[in-house]
């Protein structure tokens, strides 16, 4: 399995003017002050998955993201001077189809009907390309390329948003046309061998090869004390996560246990709980059930001293916020991508560095996250546990987004670890904040 | 720049005996584009005092979120030492000290260890560049005696922390 997303670029985006590039590895980390962008790059992410490999139209409003309408996301340079017209991104993807080989694609944003449309969408692998070009009001072109040669087709498409999506499943080589780069005019009916088009077709395939991508939100979900069984849908804010832990544990005992002791172990690690339980009212799948956590006490001859087990109602904040994101995070059939947003709040420092060595045990080529945070607890465990071995990653496998505000734009910095996990050459604003800070603390 | 602190200094720079040298030292250490602090095997704990020097602890960690320590392993000083006290090459009791410089290239020392500071200055043992010595204490040659201190940043002081070149690697 190769890294889903790296070198993502951007330009014209909210307050990204420059075209610019942000390493992501398998683990991310995005930081800097409030509003430099790290929660609108984790959107545009989700909106390059969903328009790259999910064959959906892109929504820079679905939740737990609400960045507005086109004229909020172009880039505008400030009051007087006129938003860009466009906005462009992309990214790398590894693709084991491509013989190994890196996939780039690139989207093209203009505005229509209110909101980002992607007029432009462009595969290019090794020996192939693919692209839908928005040409007119209602027609596309898609074009294809093998080496020298170029193909294309013009497609009518009366609803944008609904088909867009789909363009590249109407592909069939036979209704083509060569491009005939000399004349630059069309011939229509030229065929050519069969064989050709196989880095084309592992180009489609990429376009719909995988599932949404998780966006966590720093929301609390509302415990209660008895819940009714409900189908478990996913939401930002883990309102189904009660539903989900009690399917698991009524319908598959392994799966439970697996789960079950995952939980706990964060748990212990994190200082949250030692023991999490189902407690079905009744025998039928329809029965209310609740969900409780438990703490232990000290061990004495052999025996622990254990807490009454409580509602997630009558404990802190930080369970009902981190159990959305570790169930998240640790069920088996996990996206490949994670997008979360300052899972940090409302935990206790050693709850956050336990979420660190949490990310490092979870984070790998076939799974990513990218993390927007301001914890320094979450920052330093995982660039301990990777100094000291504690963990399978390596300093290459962690790329830290710095976004520094310059006057009304962002730059965003790719900042590199050494073989010993610490950052090389950041900037200097990177921690002035803190330095001076401390300079003061101790009386310079 | 990177500089290694000898934990004979360890209160002047981090702790409450803090003096006029030590305290531009540390600013020097936390100012923007400041120097980098060497850290690795016995040093650790000497100037962590096992982690009880909390004024250490928070320079140390700010000083390494913001890529400025040069963390070298404590094996890596360990066998560094252990090479340095099989030559039998140096006159102070802290190969432990020469032995990071040498790993990690640090060529500028805060110590007020005379001996340490020969060895230091020794171009058989720290060599190219050769080390230099930041000091809070003076010899007086004439007594043939040392004074602590005086209280004040000395031009040599300055000189030393705004050299470039005063590392190896």
């Amino acid at each position: 399995m190769g890294l889903v997303v790296e070198n993502v670029t951007v330009k014209n985006f909210r307050c990204f003017r420059q075209d610019q590039t942000a390493r992501l590895a398998p683990l991310t980390f995005l930081v800097g002050e409030n509003s430099t962008g790290k929660t609108s790059f984790l959107a545009l992410l989700r909106v390059l998955w969903d328009v790259a490999f999910r064959g959906v139209s892109p929504d820079f409003r679905r939740p737990p993201y609400d960045l507005g309408s086109f004229e909020d996301i172009v880039y505008q340079r400030d009051e007087r001077s006129r938003p860009a017209d466009s906005f462009e991104a992309g990214f790398d993807h590894l693709h084991p189809l491509a013989d190994g080989g890196t996939v780039n694609f690139q989207a093209v944003f203009k505005e229509r009907q209110g909101v980002p449309f992607p007029v432009v969408r462009h595969f290019a692998g090794k020996d192939a390309w693919i692209e839908s070009d928005l040409v007119e009001a209602e027609n596309f072109v898609i074009r294809f390329g093998i080496h020298t040669e170029k193909w294309e087709r013009r497609i009518f498409v009366p609803d944008l948003f609904v088909q867009q999506a789909q363009l590249f499943e109407l592909f069939n080589p036979v209704m083509f046309s060569r491009f005939d780069s000399e004349s630059g005019s069309a011939i229509p009916g030229e065929l050519f061998e069969t064989e050709k088009w196989h880095p084309i077709y592992d180009l489609l395939r990429l376009t719909n090869s995988y599932g949404d991508s998780y966006a966590g939100a720093p929301l609390r979900s509302s415990p209660k004390r008895t819940y009714d069984p409900i189908r478990p849908s996913p939401d930002p804010g883990g309102e189904y996560i009660p539903a989900y832990l009690a399917n698991v544990f009524r319908q598959d005992a392994n799966e439970w246990q697996w789960l079950k002791g995952s939980l706990e172990k964060f748990g212990k690690q994190s200082g949250l709980f030692d023991e999490i339980l189902v407690n079905s009212l009744g025998n039928s799948a329809g029965s209310p059930f609740q969900v409780r956590i438990r703490k232990y006490g000290s061990t004495s001859k052999g025996r622990t001293l254990k807490g009454p087990a409580r509602n997630l109602m009558d404990v802190g904040y930080g369970v009902s916020q981190a159990l959305p994101l570790i169930i998240g995070l640790l069920a088996p059939e996990a996206p490949r991508l994670f997008l979360l947003q300052q899972s940090e709040v409302h935990l206790h420092p050693s709850a956050q560095a336990a979420l660190g060595t949490l990310f490092c045990s979870i984070a790998g080529p076939g799974r990513q996250l990218v993390v927007e945070t301001h914890s320094d607890y979450i920052l330093d465990r995982v660039l301990l546990d990777i100094r000291d071995q504690k963990t399978e990653l390596k300093p290459k496998d962690v790329s830290i987004l710095y976004f520094e505000p310059n006057d009304l734009d962002v730059t965003i910095h790719s900042l590199r670890l050494d073989d010993r996990a610490t950052i090389v050459d950041p900037p200097d604003s990177y921690r002035r904040f803190f330095m001076d800070e401390l300079r003061r603390s101790v009386g310079l | 720049m990177c500089a290694i602190v000898d934990a004979n200094v360890r209160d002047q720079v981090f702790g409450a005996a803090q003096s006029a040298a030590g305290k531009f030292f540390l600013d020097w250490l936390l100012k923007p584009k400041g120097g980098i602090l060497a850290l690795g095997g016995k040093l650790r704990s000497e100037l962590s005092d096992g982690g009880r020097n909390e004024n250490f602890m928070k320079v140390y960690g700010e000083l390494r979120r913001d890529g400025r320590v040069k963390d070298v392993p404590d094996g890596e000083v360990e066998a560094e030492t252990a090479n340095l006290e099989a030559h039998q090459i140096c006159r102070s009791n802290d190969a432990h000290v020469l032995a990071l410089a040498k790993v990690s290239g640090a060529r500028l020392l805060f110590s007020n260890d005379l001996d340490l500071q020969k060895d230091f200055s020794s171009p058989q043992i720290i060599n190219e560049p050769r080390g230099r010595i930041y000091t809070t204490v003076e010899i007086d040659h004439h007594a043939y005696a040392t004074q602590q201190d005086t209280g004040v940043v000395t031009p040599t002081h300055r000189n030393l922390l705004a050299r470039t070149d005063l590392c190896a690697l």
